[in-house]
C-alpha cells in the first residue's frame, strides 16, 4: 500500500487528499497535519445548529464538511492526522466497518503506550487514557472506498473549540470548556518535548505492522487535481449548509458515551447536565458553581423524573 | 404497511421473511401493485450497527435503482443508501424518521423506511427471493468470519 507522509500541509489538503484517494478508487495511508486552523464538520452535522459562524468569520476560520461520521471539531497544527483508505473490494475491509477500527487505531494506541500512557480503544472509535479521550476517529464510505480517519492530539485549543460551537449562554460555554478539559488528554499534558517527525515515523511503522509493506510516495498530479476539485465541493456554501441532524435540546458529544446537554429546566438559562453512559453525572445551575448531585438528590430537589428532567 | 410480514426464517443470527424480495445491499421490498414498501433486512441493520441518523432524499424525489438515495450514520461511520428499485418516494415512515433505531427493533415491521411508487413492476421481479437472499447472507457472513 502507498504511504503519504506529508508533514505540514495546508488546512484543506489535510482533508482533501484522503477524499481524493477514495474517489479515485486508490488505496493509501496519509500522515499529515494542517498548517492553519480550521473547523471540520461531520457529514451529518447541521451547520446552523452546531457552529458559531460569526466567530469563525471574525477569526478567519475556514469551514469544511468531510464525508465521514463524527462531529464538529476545531483542528490545527497540534494534531497529527492519520487517514487510511481501502477500496471496497479489499478483503481486509469488513462488511461491518466498525470492525476495522481496532486495527486502524492500534498504531496510535502504541504511540501513547510508548510514552507510558495506558491507552485503550473506547469502542467504537475513541482512544482513551484513564477515561480521558486522547484521539478522535471516524470513518465513511466515499466513492468506491472506505476512509478511516483520526488524529493524535499533541495539544488542543479548548478555548477555540468552545467558541466555535454554538451554545445558548456563556454559562454553557464555560461549562463546555471545563468538561472538555476534564475529559480530554493531550500528549502535552504528560510528555515534555515531542519530536514530531519521530512520532510520525513511529506511526507509519505502526501502520506497516497492521497493513503490510508501505511504499512511501508523494501526491501525484491525478491526486492533486482531484483534491483541488473536491476542495471546491466540500467547502461550498451549498455543501456546508446542507441540513443535518438537529436536536430539540442542545447536546454536545465530548467523548464516547459522554454528553453535555441542556435540560428542560431553568429557563431562560437552562440547567446543564453531564450525561455519562446514559446517566446524569453532574448538573450545572447558572450562577452556581458546577456540582455533582446524586440522582436521588436532584429528583428530591426538583420533583422530576429523569426523562422529564432531560 | 398493511400487515406485519409473514414467514420469518432464521438464517444464522438473522431473520429472513419469505414474502418479500431483497437486493444485495440488504434492502427488502414488498410490492402491493405499483406500490412498494422498502426497509432494511435484519442482516442489513446488523451490518450497519447502531443506526444514529438517516439522511434521505425529499419525499417525491425520483429513485434510480442502484443510485444513492441517502446516507446513514452509525457509531462513527457513515455510508450510502442505494435504491433497490426505481420509482418515486411517496412516503417515509414517520416513526423511523423520528427515531431510526426503530429499524433495529423491528426491521420488517414498524421499521419499514419508505413507500415508493414503482417505475416498473417488472424491475422488482429481478430482486432476490428469500432463498437466494439467504444464500447471499450465508456467503457474506462466511467471508466476514
Amino acid at each position: 500500500m502507498d504511504l503519504y507522509k506529508l508533514g505540514m500541509v495546508s488546512w484543506w489538503e489535510s482533508q482533501c487528499y484522503y477524499h481524493a484517494l477514495a474517489y479515485l478508487g486508490r488505496e493509501g495511508i496519509i500522515i499529515c497535519r494542517p498548517a492553519e486552523p480550521y473547523v471540520c464538520l461531520g457529514l451529518h452535522d447541521d451547520l446552523e445548529q452546531e457552529i458559531d459562524q460569526e466567530f469563525c468569520r471574525a477569526f478567519g476560520l475556514p469551514l469544511f464538511r468531510r464525508e465521514t461520521g463524527g462531529g464538529v471539531v476545531y483542528l490545527d497544527s497540534r494534531q497529527i492526522f492519520y487517514q487510511v483508505v481501502l477500496r471496497r473490494d479489499n478483503p481486509r475491509l469488513p462488511i461491518r466497518r466498525d470492525k476495522l477500527f481496532p486495527a486502524v487505531l492500534q498504531p496510535a494506541i502504541d504511540i501513547y503506550r510508548s510514552f507510558g500512557l495506558e491507552a485503550d480503544l473506547a469502542p467504537p472509535a475513541d482512544i482513551q487514557v484513564g477515561g480521558r479521550k486522547c484521539s478522535g476517529n471516524a470513518a465513511g464510505d466515499i466513492g468506491m472506498a472506505c476512509a478511516y480517519i483520526g488524529n493524535l492530539i499533541m495539544d488542543f485549543d479548548f478555548e477555540a473549540m468552545s467558541r466555535v460551537l454554538k451554545v445558548a449562554t456563556p454559562a454553557f460555554r464555560t461549562c463546555l470548556w471545563r468538561v472538555m478539559q476534564d475529559n480530554m488528554l493531550t500528549l502535552r499534558d504528560s510528555v515534555g518535548e515531542i519530536d514530531i517527525p519521530a512520532l510520525e515515523s513511529d506511526l507509519a511503522k505502526g501502520f506497516e505492522r497492521q497493513f503490510g509493506e508501505l511504499n512511501e510516495r508523494t501526491p501525484d498530479g491525478e491526486m492533486r487535481d482531484m483534491a483541488e476539485t473536491l476542495k471546491r465541493k466540500l467547502t461550498s456554501r451549498d455543501w456546508l449548509e446542507m441540513p443535518g441532524r438537529r436536536t430539540w435540546l442542545r447536546r454536545i458529544k465530548i467523548a464516547e458515551g459522554l454528553f453535555l446537554q441542556e435540560t428542560r429546566m431553568g429557563e431562560p438559562a437552562p440547567i446543564l447536565a453531564l450525561i455519562r453512559d446514559g446517566m446524569i453525572e453532574a448538573i450545572t445551575i447558572p450562577g452556581s458553581p458546577p456540582r455533582t448531585l446524586p440522582k436521588s438528590e436532584w429528583q428530591r430537589l426538583h420533583g422530576y423524573g429523569e426523562q422529564e428532567f432531560i | 404497511m398493511s400487515d406485519k410480514l409473514n414467514g420469518p426464517k432464521a438464517c444464522g443470527n438473522w431473520m429472513i421473511h419469505e414474502d418479500v424480495k431483497y437486493d444485495r445491499n440488504n434492502f427488502w421490498v414488498k410490492t402491493e401493485g405499483r406500490i412498494a414498501y422498502i426497509g432494511l433486512s435484519d442482516y442489513g441493520q446488523w451490518v450497519i450497527g447502531d443506526i444514529l441518523y438517516l439522511d434521505l432524499v425529499p419525499q417525491g424525489a425520483e429513485l434510480l435503482k442502484g443510485e444513492r438515495f441517502g446516507s446513514v450514520e452509525s457509531g462513527k461511520w457513515v455510508g450510502n443508501l442505494m435504491a433497490p428499485v426505481s420509482g418515486h418516494v411517496r412516503e417515509y415512515n414517520p416513526a423511523v424518521v423520528a427515531d431510526p433505531r426503530v429499524i433495529q427493533e423491528d426491521p420488517y415491521g414498524k421499521g419499514w423506511i419508505m413507500k415508493v411508487e414503482l417505475e416498473s413492476i417488472e424491475e422488482s421481479e429481478t430482486l432476490l427471493d428469500h432463498a437466494a437472499y439467504a444464500e447471499f447472507v450465508k456467503e457474506q457472513a462466511r467471508d466476514a468470519a
